[in-house]
């Protein structure tokens, strides 16, 4: 027996089938199963949710838009917002030490550090940023202990969580470092996320039931 | 604050005004873009220019539709017409490295994960078609007129696409019999 091609199974998403069409899937499960498969996806690919931009975004904007005039009022750095910065990451830092130490503590919030990332790089002032590097930290903080839950025995599904959650918090350590460039206690972070990051990132790709992709 | 607001204040030039229709738009302007893009750099490039374009045209939003409808359109249009200055200019560049798609955590992020790796490994047209059709709900007329080519060819397109992102999904949930590594 024939089967159908994808590609035609593809326009059945949308479209009604021929008349042969409709006599074969009524006989071929496996064709079925193609079609249902492909409607799967089509739904998923509505549902994508939104993506964070890098942080590093907004400063080459808003560089762009002062160069054209289009924004008023330059924001003007006081020394004290780097010493505020390095502050809050310090606490980022001791909550996530202490988050992988703490097992079993379930909370259903999901780490969403990127939500925060686009307010940390748009941020007006020092007072601001601080509170939201508080709010990361907590945000953090509810992820390891959600990571700590699952992380034995480690498979891919956790590795793959566990470099979401990475990326997230290099969303926001990137998001500190357009503010603050040479801040040497956020650098060192990034780097040690980064380091993480890659790290799983090799896991992953070296898993040998469970490829990268 | 209303939007309509917002939109006035940062028509003035107004920093905090548009920092915040940044904060509220930003996520849905990357996403499109990122995945017409397929990789990072250039979607990092296209949103740069789709919001200082954004911005600059922002006396010209009448309030006919939607500021988000609006909004979305010149990010489609940076990113198509970023598309072709690129081609110009690096024609002989090697593929940028492929870079890790970051969503929600959750159940539905793996598979949410090999829709976006699958989504990198389209050929452009058929991934800027599939995006703008199946994630970004044009009609095929809409597409015709964005990518300048007939309603026909935007649907031919569209089939061909879904039916290789099959395969791509299919590959990823099936490495070892596909590829034969664990067969003795």
């Amino acid at each position: 027996m024939e089967h159908l091609s994808l590609e035609a199974l593809a326009r059945l998403v949308d479209e009604p089938a021929e008349p042969a069409e409709a006599a074969h899937l009524e006989v071929c499960a496996e064709c079925r199963a193609e079609l249902d498969a492909l409607r799967e996806q089509t739904s998923e690919l509505a549902h994508l949710p939104d993506l964070e931009p890098p942080p590093d975004i907004w400063p080459a904007i808003e560089a762009c838009l002062r160069e054209e005039g289009l924004l008023r009022a330059p924001r003007r750095a006081s020394g004290s917002v780097w010493l505020r910065l390095a502050a809050a990451l310090a606490l980022f830092l001791a909550g996530g030490v202490v988050g992988f130490a703490v097992r079993g503590a379930a909370q259903d919030e999901p780490f969403d550090a990127e939500s925060i990332t686009t307010r940390i790089a748009t941020a007006a002032d020092a007072e601001e940023v601080a509170r939201l590097l508080e709010e990361t930290r907590a945000a953090y903080f509810a992820a390891l202990n959600r990571y700590a839950e699952f992380s034995e025995p480690v498979g891919t599904g956790d590795l793959i969580t566990r470099a979401v959650a990475l990326e997230g918090i290099l969303f926001t350590t990137r998001a500190a470092l357009a503010q603050a460039p040479a801040d040497p206690v956020i650098n060192g972070y990034h780097l040690s996320a980064l380091a993480q990051h890659e790290s799983t990132l090799r896991q992953i790709a070296f898993d040998p039931a469970e490829p990268w992709y | 604050m209303t939007e309509a607001e917002l939109i006035e204040r940062a028509r003035r030039g107004e920093d905090s005004a548009i920092r915040a229709l940044y904060r509220r738009h930003a996520p849905r302007v990357y996403a499109t873009i990122r995945r017409l893009a397929g990789d990072d750099s250039l979607a990092e490039d296209w949103a740069q220019e789709a919001w200082v374009r954004a911005i600059r045209a922002l006396p010209t939003f009448r309030g006919d539709s939607k500021f988000s409808t609006w909004l979305h359109r010149i990010a489609v249009n940076s990113a198509l017409h970023g598309r072709r200055a690129r081609l110009r200019r690096t024609k002989c560049e090697a593929p940028l490295p492929v870079t890790l798609p970051v969503g929600p955590t959750g159940e539905r992020t793996l598979l949410r994960l090999q829709l976006e790796r699958a989504l990198e490994r389209l050929p452009e047209r058929m991934r800027q078609v599939l995006v703008l059709h199946d994630v970004e709900g044009y009609t095929h007329d809409e597409i015709g007129e964005v990518l300048g080519v007939n309603p026909g060819t935007s649907k031919s397109q569209l089939f061909k696409a879904r039916a290789r992102m099959r395969e791509l999904l299919r590959a990823a949930s099936e490495p070892a019999v596909q590829e034969g590594v664990w067969s003795t």
